[in-house]
């Protein structure tokens, strides 16, 4: 298994790749419209009805129009492609549930789902996640998205401790 | 002049989408390559043991504030044609918050 690349080269790196998006497109970066998308889509095979009448994801399906065909949910396909392509190229792909020493894997996926259910939540109440809000908001120096990048490290170190065992 | 398909009124077009992919690909390729797809260097950054998180993420945030800067001063790209996302302060702490303490349980 190669090495990561050194962060900070990584690190410009994305830089350029959220420049050429701006520059390109006029817009940022996203991770979590792709999977709020897909979710609703899901759902909304299986109750209609129910999903139609949300407040917050009517407006996917408002006018017969189908939530995936958005740029943010061609942007996660592409992530997940060029993730998968960068596990390819530099020896990472497995299986594995990767965890901390203290945990089993049955309790990491418990923590990861219920994690992952407060950051859908909160991805959809601060309009986007750590990539729409706290890369690229940032990097416009949008006042909002700073307060929530700052809220997010807060939030962060405020729980640590609480949930140690599962990494530690 | 950029953003060039904002200006060439394209946004939502098949050209668009299919930057998005492109984009996107090279998105995917600098996060695992950085190791931001690995759960455990995520959960570093809250108890101090990794925090390549941290640095790639300023060093991102850094150079893509420099070069918008650069090119909007320039003349190039005209930033008042790029999405910013709308102020709501109270939502985005509530948010933050909510998302921090599931990053750290889910390691997302």
């Amino acid at each position: 298994m190669k090495q990561y690349t050194n962060p900070y080269i990584a690190g410009i790196a994305l830089g350029f790749v959220l420049f050429a998006s701006f520059l390109l497109c006029g817009k940022g970066l996203g991770g979590s419209a792709s999977l709020a998308r897909l979710s609703a889509y899901l759902f909304h095979l299986v109750a209609p009805n129910h999903v139609n009448s949300s407040e917050y994801f009517g407006h996917y399906f408002a006018h017969g129009k189908n939530p995936l065909n958005f740029w943010l949910v061609y942007m996660g396909i592409g992530t997940l492609l060029g993730g998968l392509y960068s596990t390819f190229i530099h020896g990472r792909s497995k299986v594995e549930v990767n965890k901390g020493p203290g945990i089993s894997v049955k309790g990491r996926l418990i923590y990861a789902l219920a994690g992952g259910i407060l950051v859908g939540f909160a991805s959809r109440l601060g309009l986007g996640c750590t990539s729409g809000q706290g890369l690229a908001g940032s990097a416009m120096l949008s006042l909002g998205s700073w307060v929530f990048l700052f809220a997010v490290f807060f939030g962060g170190y405020a729980t640590a401790y609480f949930v140690k065992d599962g990494w530690l | 002049m950029a953003p060039i398909l904002k200006i060439a009124h394209m946004a939502n077009s098949p050209v668009d989408f299919f930057l998005a992919v492109c984009i996107g690909f090279f998105f995917g390729l600098v996060l695992e390559s950085g190791g931001l797809a690995n759960c455990r260097k995520i959960a570093g950054v809250f108890y101090l043991y990794d925090v390549t998180v941290v640095k790639v993420m300023f060093s991102a945030i850094l150079t893509a504030m420099l070069l918008l800067y650069a090119t909007s001063s320039l003349g190039v790209l005209d930033i008042s044609l790029l999405y910013i996302p709308d102020t709501f302060i109270i939502s985005y702490i509530l948010a933050g918050i909510i998302l921090g303490i599931g990053m750290v349980m889910g390691g997302y």
